[in-house]
């Protein structure tokens, strides 16, 4: 556990001191900050009825936001110690895999939590403004922070996996944004109403989908369990492949 | 076939065969567990509603009628998703889903599937001025509900209707409607007295056209048919309403005795009157309880003509208890009605009397015109309020089981149902509510529907031109010079 706390202290460390998480973060809330300003002209005119939350998850621009965050987040996670060969000396260290991959794991999904505290300010905007500041309703703000949570659990486990599979940062960033940009795609069949049979799946593991209900308040455990378990097993895939180092023979 | 050296205490070959089919292994079993434990979550779930209105809230209406469903049930939401309907209806429909597995939910968007589109318009005849659809099939019968009745509007602000806020949704009770309806057992029949000028179901007159009313009721899977009474002479058993709307001649006596002998039996009747016309059913109307003036009620503070009559005020009783809801009284209108209004009994007999409660109720500045010369003329014509709708109710009867006790809504007025006014106010919800209590179906009224809270900011250009500023730049700008001097720290 002492090994764990250290490494992730590290880890958030090398986060602190890369100019290319500021960089990422800034960009981040630049955008998230574009689609806030949208929504505030939008509620000066006309009210909006429900969901303001949706706002923002409702965009597929948004979703790619978010996913070309995660990546540049993760990509560097265990491709760059490969690269320079700190891997052999952390091996070597009395360290298991398993703290080291979630110690690696856990810094960057605190980084991505980090990221999104700035936008409670944007809440605070609202409510310092807003008409009648009982109309709004907190429930779904919160739920739909669970929900970004879970989504980034699952794309941080995402991208450490594909980290671990290569040397190559590029390769590991372009695999992994394949990957979560064809998952949240593949949430998106479900609205071209065009795979009937499958819709009882696709509901299941539409993420879009579960965006939507998260951000209207509605917490469901299946949507928390989803993204939870899948990230875990792409976690535990994590661990194999680094593992798997040893007897490869780097 | 390397031989494996002796010197070398690591993985040989065959060692590292092992271990790789021993992961493999590993992780298909960890894959499966965790589809097994993805598969029982889905079985056992919990969903929480953080909404401070509890707007997904199922009410335990629907949740009783939803498991006790019989039949399968296949809806499909047959929506663009830029309707603003749209996401309340998918997300409520979920709850649905997930409260019993009978229910299945499909959607379809017109718009990027055309093929589908035209199939189900043409297999459930939807109109093609009905965009937006909710279709419910439980495979013998089918019925689809159109978005804007999902919804009250708020056409205030707006230029266009499609403009129009949405001030409730209604979701939960319109479905409940609709499911009922086709997951009943017997279509119900309405009967509309024909032989004495009644209105015409069949004929869009705008004065003595009923056409857009029987269409309506055939919308809830009602069986809509004219009775001749005079040469059929017997009410058909099968008859669950008669309606008898804008009669303008006197009845045959065999008719009004069959008529009274029905009622008795815990008939279902709409009386719907007709100014200075006398069809003997007034007098049989008396023995219920209720006295029809030989009258003509107006009101000059709530009227267009002179000769309409605007009501906005409603006796507390299910059928307009959604007329009246926490944000706006809702108009009927009618033309010259009469007054109809509940006889005084004395207390003492009350049990076995029947029960009469006003429905329509005119402002204190409606009087009722008895000398017919268009002018108050004290003593002689009755000041206001005036009733001028009621509906009466008398209990189970005894050895009558099936049919529940007789039900009779009495209103003094024909014209406001017919095409050209029943689109007038909520005038067609009216004639519809009150069918539908007089066939005895209350598990339809009373759901409520779901207030929108509406949010809205203030704020001036200075304000919002601050807000960029620091949404924008500050806000990020942060980081971008943690960035910098973070860089700066390491060049050093």
């Amino acid at each position: 556990m002492r090994n764990f706390i250290t490494l992730l202290r590290r880890e958030l460390g090398s986060y602190f001191l890369s100019p290319i998480a500021y960089i990422v973060s800034a960009v981040f809330l630049m955008a998230a900050g574009n689609t806030f300003l949208a929504l505030v002209s939008y509620l000066r005119s006309k009210p909006l009825e429900a969901g303001i939350m949706t706002f923002f998850f409702s965009t597929v621009f948004f979703w790619i936001l978010v996913i070309l965050v995660v990546t540049i987040l993760t990509m560097r996670v265990f491709s760059e110690e490969k690269k320079t060969g700190m891997i052999e000396v952390l091996l070597t260290a009395p360290v298991g895999d398993l703290e080291y991959v979630l110690s690696k794991f856990a810094g960057a999904f605190l980084f991505y939590l980090l990221i999104w505290i700035p936008t409670a300010a944007y809440v605070f905007i609202l409510r310092h403004f807003a008409e009648d500041i009982t109309q709004l309703d907190m429930g779904p703000i919160y739920s739909g922070y669970i929900g970004v949570a879970s989504v980034g659990f699952l794309f941080t486990a995402i991208g450490c996996f594909c980290s671990s599979l290569t040397k190559n940062q590029i390769i590991a960033a372009i695999s992994s944004f394949a990957m979560m940009l064809g998952l949240f795609l593949i949430g998106l069949l479900l609205h071209t109403g065009n795979f009937e049979q499958w819709q009882d799946i696709l509901g299941y593991i539409s993420l879009p989908d579960h965006m939507l209900q998260f951000s209207r308040g509605i917490v469901d455990t299946r949507h928390l369990f989803f993204s939870l378990s899948l990230g875990v097993l792409l976690l535990f895939l994590t661990v194999k492949a680094v593992e798997s180092r040893k007897w490869k023979g780097l | 076939m390397e031989p494996s050296t002796p010197s070398s205490p690591t993985f040989t070959r065959s060692r590292k065969y092992l271990i790789a089919i021993n992961t493999v292994v590993l992780i298909i079993l960890i894959a499966g567990i965790l589809g097994l434990l993805n598969y029982l979550s889905n079985k056992h779930f919990r969903r929480y509603d953080w909404t401070s209105t509890g707007y997904f809230q199922v009410s335990d209406k629907t949740r009783e009628l939803l498991t006790s469903l019989t039949k399968d049930i296949n809806i499909i939401i047959f929506f663009s998703p830029e309707d603003s309907n749209y996401q309340d209806v998918l997300l409520l429909l979920k709850e649905y889903e997930n409260i019993s597995n009978r229910i299945r939910v499909q959607k379809i968007d017109p718009s990027t599937n055309r093929g589908r589109a035209a199939e189900l318009k043409d297999k459930y005849q939807i109109n093609d001025n009905d965009e937006n659809v909710v279709i419910f099939d439980s495979g013998s019968k089918a019925k689809y509900v159109v978005s804007s009745d999902i919804a009250d509007y708020d056409y205030s602000d707006s230029t266009s209707a499609q403009d129009a806020r949405r001030k409730a949704f209604k979701g939960e009770e319109v479905f409940l409607q609709a499911i009922l309806n086709i997951t009943e057992d017997r279509q119900k029949n309405a009967y509309f007295l024909t032989g004495h000028g009644e209105k015409d179901i069949n004929s869009s007159d705008q004065m003595d056209g009923y056409s857009l009313v029987a269409t309506a009721l055939k919308r809830e899977n009602l069986r809509v048919s004219p009775l001749n009474l005079f040469e059929k002479t017997r009410i058909p058993e099968d008859c669950d309403v008669l309606v008898v709307a804008g009669a303008r001649s006197r009845l045959a006596q065999h008719e009004l005795d069959e008529i009274s002998r029905y009622l008795k039996k815990g008939g279902r009747m709409l009386f719907l009157c007709t100014r200075n016309r006398e069809t003997g059913i007034e007098d049989l109307m008396v023995e219920w309880g209720v006295n029809i003036g030989k009258d003509q009620v107006m009101d000059k503070t709530l009227t267009k003509t002179g000769r309409d009559l605007f009501i906005t005020q409603y006796g507390i009783h299910e059928i307009t208890r959604k007329l009246t809801t926490p944000t706006a009284t809702l108009a009927t209108v009618y033309l010259l009605p009469r007054s109809v209004y509940p006889i005084k009994t004395d207390s003492a007999d009350q049990l076995d009397k029947p029960k009469v409660s006003p429905l329509l109720i005119t402002s204190p500045n409606g009087w009722a015109d008895v000398d017919g010369n268009m002018q108050h003329n004290r003593g002689v014509d009755l000041p206001g309020p005036i009733h001028i709708g009621v509906a009466v109710e008398k209990g189970n009867l005894p050895g009558v089981t099936s049919r529940g006790g007789t039900r009779l809504v009495v209103v003094g007025d024909a014209d406001f149902a017919a095409d050209g006014l029943v689109h007038i106010g909520s005038n067609l919800d009216f004639f519809r509510n009150s069918v539908n209590w007089l066939l005895k179906r209350d598990e339809l009224i009373g759901v409520s529907p779901r207030t929108l809270h509406e949010f809205r900011l203030e704020l001036t250009s200075a304000e919002f031109t601050q807000l960029g500023w620091i949404v924008l730049f500050a806000i990020p700008g942060v980081f971008t010079g943690m960035g910098a001097f973070v860089w700066w720290m390491r060049r050093r």
